[in-house]
């Protein structure tokens, strides 16, 4: 049949130039994007759109501080992702905690719990600081050496084993079960007030 | 500076109010000082006086006096003058209650549950203190709070790991 | 029959390329509409690639994967039913009802496929696609009959051909009614503002599209790309009076030269569509209704009217 890898410098060429991103703005520099966007430093000549369905969407742009709380979303959304898939990291926060080195509610290291491809530094950094990031990115894509998704899949164990220490065994259940009981008891309040 | 209009103010609430004590800080500022258990007739006389909106209730823990201050911030539109009301309640765990004051302001609701997650003190009358708010389930069982009895920092470094080369020196942050 | 094979193999590269290119200039007329740079014209080629060459990690069951190929059949089947110049499968068939009917099935195939996915934003979705579809009928009708009314046929060859005779079909009053109502549906059938309340992205994170990752999702791109090309063919065949050129003596440049009129009609009636795309912002689906039954209904009923006169 076709051998796909004969193609692999076109298909590359398509990955590079139409990375689709997930509109999960993260923490404080979640008001980078706009600018990015816009007429200014128009992102969308490199192909790049924001997409809000993470089933169809590449990159993830985790710009700013990162909770405990947002870090459970940010891991099931991350894995809701197809491959192959690539992660940026803007600001000092993710890279080792930043500003908030010693708070009780800001992740410090970012990599132990997701594979991170390119960290920009900067406490936000510049638009044109963030397209330097972009254009490295383009590069380790072409090259094939953004394989941040095949070092999540290869040692699952080791960043599984930091997210169970960070959040406790079975968290996944614990936080999609969390506020039935507030949501029922509501529904009974109400109920029972209009009888 | 004129001063007249929060003089005038602080002059009528304190003739309805007797047992409170107020001053006027400055322009656009005045303040009072209550004792605990007079607090919902207080809140409903600046009701009555034109204070729209609550803003915030804030909390400051004296250690050494063995208090906790809860400083509720109040807001007129009409006037445009921002009300400081203090009171003092004990500090152990299980004798700060003070009463609850959402069915006045229906918005204190919100910041009862963020003083109460956070310096632990309880608010009669007001049934979702326990709603999850900021803290996630691990941090409310180790009992994170900012009491100043509370050892933040080797909190933040039991949990993260990383933290064992900072030392939080005064003279000197080794970073 | 060989040689009918290929004139369908190339009809449907054709289309697909020349769709791309459309969904390309859509991408690039807005940007620049918006004082921005914009992507390159062969941008939705890149991303079609992109969503193919994606390793797919979920499944639905049957009804999920089963439902975006009904989709891209159904299109398909519309493409071969219109005369495309002097080339045309089986265009002594096509009649104006059956095409119509074609084009609206995709709709159909993304919804059983978003729905069996049990997302609920893909229920909100597909249930809000539906109520379009079921708003945009009323107009339609009277436009398809207006049509029908007025040149005593239902076949699109004969449309065509009569109007190389009787002149382009909105010169005549009760036709430019049919034609104003029926490009207001065409807003719908593209999926663009203010009708695109299926789409909605951001507000529903896409609606029925949603669940749908990388091979299906290259799968609708390629959908898109066709029915584009088959919506706005079939609206300068029946409007603008489709290209049928003998002046040429070899059938090849007849058949160029009336591909290439088609596809500057073609062009402008994308380009009316993107115009008011990028002004308006999206209705809401109760309004859109109402909207839909109020004043395109007026139109395209008064034009029926006329036309039997």
């Amino acid at each position: 049949m076709v051998d796909w890898r004969l193609y692999e410098p076109l298909i590359n060429f398509a990955r590079k130039r139409s990375m689709w991103i997930v509109s999960f703005c993260t923490g404080c520099g979640g008001i980078e994007m706009p600018p990015l966007m816009t007429s200014r430093y128009d992102l969308e000549r490199f192909g790049m759109m924001p997409n809000p369905a993470p089933r169809m969407a590449d990159l993830f742009l985790i710009t700013g501080y990162v909770t405990p709380k947002t870090l459970k979303r940010i891991i099931i959304t991350y894995e809701m992702q197809p491959d192959p898939k690539y992660v940026l990291a803007h600001g000092s926060c993710p890279l080792n905690g930043g500003i908030y080195w010693d708070a009780y509610n800001a992740i410090k290291h970012l990599d132990k719990y997701i594979p991170v491809d390119v960290a920009i530094a900067g406490c936000m950094p510049r638009p044109e600081a963030v397209m330097d990031g972009i254009k490295k990115m383009m590069e380790l894509i072409e090259t094939g050496k953004a394989d941040g998704w095949k070092r999540y899949k290869e040692n699952y164990e080791y960043y599984k084993k930091n997210q169970d220490e960070l959040f406790g065994e079975g968290w996944r259940e614990r936080t999609a079960r969390r506020w039935i009981p507030w949501l029922m008891n509501k529904r009974k309040e109400i109920g029972g007030g209009e009888q | 500076m004129n001063l007249e209009k929060e003089q005038i103010i602080v002059e009528t609430l304190l003739q309805k109010a007797p047992y409170a004590e107020g001053k006027v800080r400055r322009e656009r500022r005045i303040e009072f000082c209550i004792p605990p258990d007079r607090i919902r007739d207080f809140l409903v006389l600046l009701k009555e006086n034109n204070f729209e909106s609550m803003m915030q209730i804030t909390a400051v823990d004296w250690l050494k006096d063995g208090e906790i201050e809860l400083v509720y911030q109040m807001w007129s539109y009409t006037h445009a003058i921002h009300a400081f009301v203090k009171t003092r309640i004990p500090r152990d765990v299980d004798k700060a209650r003070v009463p609850s004051v959402r069915d006045i302001y229906p918005a204190a609701e919100t910041y009862e549950r963020d003083v109460h997650e956070f310096y632990k003190v309880t608010f009669e009358g007001n049934d979702k203190l326990e709603m999850p708010w900021i803290l996630e389930d691990e941090d409310r069982e180790a009992g994170v709070s900012h009491r100043k009895d509370f050892d933040m920092l080797g909190y933040v470094k039991k949990k993260y790991r990383l933290l064992d080369r900072f030392e939080e020196d005064k003279e000197n942050y080794v970073i | 029959m060989i040689e009918t094979a290929l004139k369908a193999f190339l009809i449907l590269i054709y289309a697909t390329f020349v769709g791309f290119m459309f969904m390309g200039i859509i991408r690039i007329v807005t940007a620049r509409i918006h004082r921005r740079v914009g992507p390159p014209i062969y941008q939705p080629i890149l991303d079609t690639i992109k969503l193919l060459s994606k390793k797919s990690n979920i499944t639905h069951g049957l009804i999920y994967d089963f439902g975006v190929i009904y989709a891209l059949g159904a299109t398909i089947l519309a493409l071969m039913f219109i005369p495309l110049g002097s080339m045309g499968i089986l265009r002594a068939y096509g009649d104006l009802i059956l095409i119509t009917f074609l084009l609206e099935i995709p709709m159909l195939g993304i919804m059983f496929a978003a729905m069996s996915s049990g997302n609920p934003y893909a229920g909100i979705g597909a249930q809000r696609a539906l109520l379009t579809l079921l708003a945009i009928q009323v107009p339609l009708g009277f436009a398809i009959v207006a049509l029908a009314e007025f040149y005593g046929t239902f076949s699109t060859y004969e449309i065509v051909m009569a109007q190389q005779t009787m002149g382009w079909s909105i010169i005549h009053l009760p036709l430019l009614l049919a034609a104003i109502a029926y490009d207001i549906v065409l807003q719908a059938l593209f999926g663009k503002e203010p009708f695109d309340i299926m789409i909605a992205p951001g507000e529903i994170s896409l609606g029925p599209m949603v669940e749908f990752g990388g091979k299906h999702m290259g799968i609708l791109q390629i959908q898109h790309a066709i029915a584009l090309f088959a919506e706005t063919l079939f609206f300068a065949n029946i409007f603008l009076g489709g290209a049928v050129v003998t002046a040429f003596a070899s059938p090849i440049l007849n058949t160029i030269a009336s591909l290439g009129i088609l596809l500057i009609k073609q062009i402008a009636v994308l380009m009316v569509a993107i115009f008011v795309g990028a002004i308006f912002p999206r209705f809401t689906i109760d309004q859109a209704a109402k909207f839909y039954w109020k004043w395109p209904t007026i139109i395209a009923a008064l034009g029926a009217i006329l036309a039997s006169l």
